[in-house]
């Protein structure tokens, strides 16, 4: 049985009511979907608020998934509560959202990156994008999910995933490149020298 | 575009930091020194933020979901809330049409269809009374069915209309088993009524009024 048949056989199986089967979904995804709320969100508390509503969104309203990947489904239902939460925040003003990156760090281990202050530097970057920009890049860099998805998740043409896309990585070299460590431990160089006084911001095809 | 004086668009660069770049690309980045390290440099970031680590799970949602209170046993209002909400307007509505019906409509039908809706007038019931004397029959029939239409209307057609109902009324009393009827059919719209106001008061509770508070405690999602 391949993975979407056996996606496809747990999905029915929960709709009938079957908690075990709607558990194993779970399993599956709340790993992607916590970390996409933290991404979102920066605290872990909300981030943990918001993955608990998705499952039980998700399970309450089961018959409504049609067309899409279960993946994207909750990423969908995540981001939405997501943005709830970014709202509700706003109205209390109790998580600044530019400081967000500096105080939910996490202690675990770290095999891919060693340097402690890059991590820093990407989380407080990351924080520091608009939200819409934020979700594309987490849901694209972060994760790793292909365009099509991204589109799904978000309800977004392809197009505009691009191009938000595209934003989002020249805001976050910019961003990064004005931390001196990001600066050094990803060779971000500035501005070159044939192109002075110029912004790096935006250079045409063909000047 | 291999020109060394152009150079490819910022957008692009950024983008091809995930994207194989096709042949025509790649040979202007193996000439523009600009252009390769900038996209480089996106790959670098692309790189650094794809090795982020995951943040460590603060629990088991599944498990959680376990020990949940079970949610869809407690919630069917809530998932057949279309249907009920279509069925108490609908429950409503026919409520509605039969109170008219019952209540009010009678009283805006002819004299003829309220005589068969509602049963014997005291005309019919002193009919078989008043039969053998014609004239006192005739008099009875002005005074306790027409009054409207002794105000209204000229003598002549007055008596011309009360000649008419005088005519009927042995009709009337002949049909004793047909009276019986509309006892029955206005009992059953009675019950009818009852039975709708019972189902319409329900399916505002469990349609709108749940429903509702749910909603307030747990927004439901946007799709």
């Amino acid at each position: 049985m391949s993975g979407s048949e056996d996606e496809a056989f747990l999905v029915a199986r929960a709709r009938t009511g079957d908690r075990d089967a709607f558990a194993e979904l779970v399993r599956r995804y709340q790993r992607l979907v916590f970390a996409v709320s933290y991404r979102l969100l920066g605290d872990p508390d909300l981030a943990e608020d918001v993955a608990q509503e998705t499952f039980i969104r998700a399970f309450l309203s089961l018959e409504h998934f049609r067309g899409t990947t279960m993946r994207a489904w909750l990423l969908r239902i995540a981001h939405n509560a997501a943005l709830d939460q970014l709202r509700a925040s706003a109205r209390r003003r109790t998580v600044p959202l530019e400081h967000a990156g500096e105080h939910a760090s996490f202690d675990v281990p770290e095999p891919g990156i060693e340097q402690a202050g890059l991590r820093a530097a990407l989380e407080a970057a990351l924080a520091a994008l608009p939200v819409e920009q934020r979700a594309v890049v987490v849901l694209a860099d972060v994760e790793g999910l292909p365009y099509e998805e991204i589109a799904q998740t978000l309800g977004l043409p392809l197009g505009t995933v691009k191009s938000r896309l595209a934003r989002a990585r020249m805001r976050l070299r910019t961003l990064l490149e004005s931390d001196p460590r990001a600066r050094e431990l990803l060779g971000l160089s500035g501005r070159l020298p044939d192109r002075e006084g110029e912004s790096p911001e935006r250079l045409i095809e063909g000047e | 575009m291999t020109d060394r004086s152009s150079h490819l668009d910022e957008e692009r660069l950024a983008l091809l930091a995930s994207e194989e770049p096709d042949a025509e690309v790649s040979a202007h980045l193996a000439q523009c020194e600009f252009c390769r390290r900038r996209w480089q440099e996106y790959r670098a970031v692309r790189q650094a933020l794809r090795s982020l680590p995951a943040p460590p799970l603060p629990r088991d949602f599944a498990a959680a979901l376990n020990h949940a209170p079970p949610l869809r046993r407690a919630a069917w209002w809530w998932r057949y809330r279309t249907v009920l909400r279509a069925g108490t307007l609908l429950a409503a509505t026919l409520l509605v049409v039969l109170l008219s019906v019952v209540v009010a409509a009678p009283r805006f039908l002819p004299s003829e269809d309220r005589q068969t809706t509602l049963g014997p007038s005291p005309v019919a019931e002193l009919a078989p009374a008043a039969q053998p004397n014609t004239e006192e029959m005739r008099s009875a029939g002005i005074a306790s069915q027409t009054p409207a239409i002794l105000a209204s209307e000229t003598p002549s057609s007055t008596f011309a209309a009360a000649t008419e109902a005088t005519a009927k009324v042995p009709a009337t009393s002949e049909q004793e088993p047909v009276s019986e009827m509309p006892r029955t059919i206005r009992l059953l719209a009675w019950v009818g009524i009852v039975v709708l106001a019972v189902l319409t008061l329900a399916g505002f509770w469990f349609g709108f009024l749940l429903p509702a508070r749910r909603v307030r405690q747990f927004p439901v999602v946007r799709r």
